[in-house]
């Protein structure tokens, strides 16, 4: 059995040669405190990192890892592995179990599980304040979300959090747990457009492009609920977006299909 | 006019739109996850000081902390503070939490100097000094035309009118400054956000003395710039630290770095104009002086204010008198230019001042004193490559249905209570012009396609008009034309600065060469194989073709097949000389290139909140030509909400006990809404008078407003028969007007 890890800011060092050992492949994870431990898979290299979730047999799992996406057919079975010492669980509570008797300590009982974009992810030990932006951009390399303000003002940062738009800035990651959360890079494999984003582009409606994502993840929750929004809905929904092109109204003319 | 193929035409795309769409357009800060350092600044609680000492020991140990530097180390940070908010020290840690309580550590001690950063008390006979400038806050300067006291002696009624302040306000950017770096033995690696790749690099050799070919820098993602992202000093800073650490930083600013630190700012500008008029309108003469606040970067604005005025008005004498006063305010920066938005905000507030006293419809007032297009410009003695600023007014005017729905001041009330107002404002613009020289390349792959590699930054616009120029020269569909990279300092050429709306007129010209000089080495190609000379050839639509027979024509896909080598064409900007005759003036004939435009809006004021809605708004932009017409709409459409938001909410609050922002954030600093606007009431106008200088008959209009702060003035007198000439016209300076608050 491996030593315990102290998991704290000070050791990077360590922690830098933990995620070596541990075959993660997620890009600098060194300086954070916090790790990814699932980035679901079976087979090939994503399955070596960390724990691996499966879903049903034949689906296909996306996986993404340092910005690089995989795709994998998965089998039926799950097993959540730790990315110490590379033992198998069936459950995420034995693995839990398992990390807190072995591992981390106290804080072990600091698991956070969410699922991003349908993919399931486990970290461990995350400090109180770090944000779901934070660990999106800086964990997961998704980086559809912006930080444009940090203080929940400008909605640059905005994905759905169990279907309604979240300033992400403003979500502690901790307050994620259990939650699914849709970002601007679960809408499209970036050839294929969602409808909203299919909008924008039909009507060429975007300028520097910086609180696009964020603005399209407000209207796409808008659009599930309604169809065909009247302009109040639309300006409801897009209130707390700033966009300093002065692109509102175009977004809001292409939603409304004004032009 | 032209018949163009490409350049124009509605539904073509922003190059990058899906990148941009599907989260994959990677800005500054998307880059190394997780392995970059966050920075922060120390920023000065004082407004005028010295720093005597300073101790970053508790700093430096606190766990997490990779690097700290200070004024010693970076010249970026400063010793001799002049603002509040200027940058002291820096810090680099794991995270922006760590960073932050490592500032809190760092022990500062300030010789505190006189703070003045009211512009009105520095001013001031025996005001003590900001220390901006040496002995002194005020700087003066003149300009003359004609004989002024003969022009007012032609005049049959003279006027005094007064306009300002104008509002001092941030850009307000959705991607704040922002800089990822890291360093590889000697070698500097930056990916950060821009207006000038180019730039910021001999910024960067300029500042540090590292070799130009060892700053690697690149700009994918710029979200918004309006002039405050020419500069490199958070990259300067964001590379001292990585140096330091050992390891890679990002600078991404917080919104209170932002708004303080060394950013811009839109300054505070003020008019007094004296007008001697004919009793038929015809302006004589005009003696104007112009105060502006010069911030603590000792900025010279005030000289720059009467452009618009001079150039728009035919007005044969007069004095303009310059007033530059220094602060211990956020430094100066341009948006939509340093001086035109203040300065054409006031003297088109002071024109409709003065028709108002004449009893004369503003619309022609203005129209009877425009210069006119077979003039020379009075001080500089060139013609107008092109000139529509009287059909901006007219169109508009029109748009909004002027010569209905214009009336005497507070004479019209709407059926729910409320006041409607109308106004109009125009002018020709310091903007649009050919600037300096640039370069341009780009690529026919064997694929049969164009791939263009811009030296500039891309926030928006004018890549996607580099497409366009080179499609219609290459006979391309616009479809195969593509970005490849752009802002890479290693590998694109130098395509200078997106700012002053030159990149569509000035790059695109070096565009229109490169895609001639591979054109030509291409029709050899097609030329052997269709045993005729290149003479003989013409292309379109997506083909090579005989232009005595063409019928005879070979795709551009076929004849690239035959490329033995990847053909690179190469073109350098224009001068800004005269390409055809205008007139009387022969080609060649060195030219005013102006971007010129008028904007119309209508309102409505409630008398018992203050509250203004704008319901409909009208711009009319001399482009010259549209190229990339999606991008013109955006563009003209972007300035209206610019246009709200400057009139009627922007203002940096500063405390003048202590020279401290206020407000340095977006929440209470109120920012333009979807609940403001009204989509279906923004009308976009293209001017096209073909431009006899620019590319395919373009000019620049990427500051599609800036004489628009005044229209909203205007409008909100004619609702309420009330003057209110300070900016932002907010609700409590409505009730105040009204005699309500």
């Amino acid at each position: 059995m491996p030593e315990k890890e102290q998991l704290t800011p000070s050791n990077p060092v360590s922690r830098r040669q933990f995620l070596k050992g541990a075959g993660i492949v997620i890009g600098g994870t060194a300086m954070g405190s916090v790790f990814l431990l699932s980035s679901c898979g079976d087979g090939g290299e994503v399955t070596k990192t960390v724990t691996k979730t499966t879903t049903a047999p034949g689906q296909t799992v996306t996986t993404t890892a340092a910005g690089q996406t995989a795709t994998t057919t998965v089998g039926a079975v799950t097993k959540y592995i730790c990315p110490f010492d590379n033992q198998e669980f069936d459950t995420l509570a034995a693995l839990k179990a398992h990390l807190e008797a072995n591992h981390v300590g106290a804080d072990a009982a600091n698991i956070t599980t969410l699922t991003v974009n349908g993919d399931t992810y486990a970290f461990v030990d995350l400090k109180p304040y770090t944000s779901l932006l934070y660990l999106l951009r800086e964990k997961l390399a998704l980086f559809g979300a912006k930080n444009g303000c940090n203080m929940g003002e400008c909605g640059g940062c905005t994905v759905l959090m169990d279907g309604k738009p979240v300033n992400s800035c403003l979500v502690l990651a901790v307050e994620a747990d259990g939650a699914s959360i849709e970002t601007v890079e679960g809408l499209s494999d970036g050839i294929t457009l969602s409808t909203v984003q299919q909008i924008f582009y039909d009507e060429d409606a975007l300028q520097c492009g910086y609180c696009a994502p964020g603005i399209i993840m407000s209207a796409t929750a808008l659009k599930r609920e309604k169809a065909n929004p009247t302009l109040d809905e639309v300006r409801e929904a897009l209130s707390g977006h700033m966009c300093t092109c002065g692109n509102l109204n175009t977004y809001m003319a292409a939603l409304l299909n004004l032009r | 006019m032209a018949d163009y193929a490409v350049v124009g035409k509605a539904g073509n795309k922003e190059k990058t739109i899906v990148q941009k769409l599907t989260g994959r357009l990677d800005y500054a800060d998307d880059r190394l996850p997780g392995q970059k350092l966050v920075a922060r600044t120390l920023l000065s609680r004082y407004a005028n000081a010295e720093v005597t000492a300073i101790n970053t020991s508790a700093a430096e140990a606190l766990p997490g902390v990779k690097a700290v530097i200070t004024y010693d180390e970076c010249p970026m940070l400063y010793k001799s503070i002049r603002r509040w908010g200027q940058e002291i020290a820096a810090v680099a840690a794991v995270d922006n939490e760590t960073a932050t309580r490592a500032l809190e550590l760092i022990q500062v001690t300030y010789q505190e100097g006189n703070q003045i950063s009211d512009v009105e008390e520095a001013m001031k006979p025996g005001a003590p000094l900001t220390g901006v400038w040496e002995g002194t806050n005020i700087r003066t300067s003149e300009l003359l035309r004609g004989d002024v006291e003969a022009g007012f002696a032609q005049a049959d009624q003279e006027f005094t009118e007064t306009a300002g302040w104008t509002n001092f306000w941030q850009h307000k950017e959705m991607e704040p400054w922002s800089a990822t770096t890291y360093w590889v033995g000697d070698d500097l690696y930056v990916w950060t956000t821009s207006q000038n790749p180019f730039g910021q690099r001999n910024t960067i050799k300029n500042t540090m003395g590292w070799p130009m070919h060892k700053i690697h820098l690149i700009s994918h993602g710029s979200g918004s710039g309006h002039g405050n992202k020419h500069g490199a000093n958070w990259i300067i800073i964001a590379a001292v630290l990585a140096k330091k650490a050992g390891m890679p930083v990002s600078y991404h600013l917080t919104r209170f770095e932002q708004c303080c630190s060394s950013t811009a700012h839109q300054n505070k500008g003020k008019l007094e104009m004296r007008v001697g008029v004919k009793n038929d309108g015809t302006i004589t003469a005009v003696e104007a002086t112009y105060w502006a606040d010069g911030c603590s970067g000792g900025a010279t604005t005030a000289s720059g204010m009467d452009f618009g005025f001079r150039y728009t008005y035919n007005v044969p004498h007069a004095k303009w008198t310059f007033y530059d006063i220094a602060t211990n305010t956020p430094l100066r920066g341009a948006f939509r230019c340093v001086a035109d938005p203040p300065g054409d905000a006031l003297y088109n507030l002071v024109m409709d001042k003065v028709a108002d006293k004449l009893g004369m419809d503003p619309l022609e007032f203005r129209i009877k004193n425009l210069v006119a297009p077979d003039m020379l410009q009075f001080e500089s003695k060139m013609p107008f490559s092109s000139m529509g600023i009287r059909q901006c007014l007219e169109q508009a005017a029109a748009a909004l249905d002027w010569d209905t729905k214009w009336h005497q001041p507070g004479n019209r009330t709407l059926s729910d209570g409320r006041l409607h107002g109308i106004g109009i404002a125009g002018h020709i613009d310091s903007h649009g012009q050919m600037s300096s020289p640039c370069g341009a390349i780009l690529n026919l792959t064997k694929d049969g396609k164009c791939l263009i590699a811009p030296g500039q930054s891309h926030n928006a616009g004018s890549i996607n008009a580099h497409c366009h120029h080179v499609a219609e020269v290459l006979g391309m569909k616009y479809e195969d034309v593509h970005v490849g990279d752009w802002g890479h300092t290693d590998v694109t050429s130098e395509g200078g600065s997106e700012g002053g709306s030159t990149r569509c007129i000035t790059l695109g010209s070096a565009y229109v060469e490169a895609a001639l000089d591979a054109r030509a080495e291409a029709f050899a190609v097609a030329a052997g194989w269709m045993g005729l000379t290149p003479d003989k050839l013409s292309a379109g639509d997506g083909l090579i073709f005989e232009t005595a027979n063409p019928t005879n024509s070979k795709t551009w896909v076929e004849v690239a097949g035959r490329f033995s080598y990847p053909i690179i064409g190469k073109g350098y900007s224009w001068p800004k000389k005269l390409r055809r005759q205008v007139l009387n003036w022969p080609v060649g004939t060195d030219c005013e290139v102006r971007g010129q435009m008028a904007q119309a809006v209508e309102i409505a004021v409630d008398p018992d909140t203050g509250q203004i809605e704008v319901l409909n708004m009208a711009s009319a932009i001399d482009c010259g030509q549209a190229i990339y017409r999606s991008g013109f709409n955006k563009g003209c459409f972007g300035g209206h909400e610019i246009i709200m938001g400057e009139t009627l909410m922007y203002e940096q609050v500063i405390d003048y006990g202590n020279g401290a922002s206020m407000n340095p954030n977006f929440w209470q600093n109120a920012h333009v809404t979807a609940m403001d606007i009204h989509p279906e009431g923004f009308n976009a106008i293209a001017v096209e008078t073909d431009d006899a200088c620019g590319p395919h008959g373009c000019k620049g209009v990427g500051e599609p407003e800036v004489s628009a702060l005044a229209c909203m003035a205007n409008a909100v007198y004619n609702a309420t028969g009330v003057w209110i000439d300070s900016l932002p016209i907010t609700p409590d300076k409505v009730l105040q007007a009204l005699g309500k608050a």
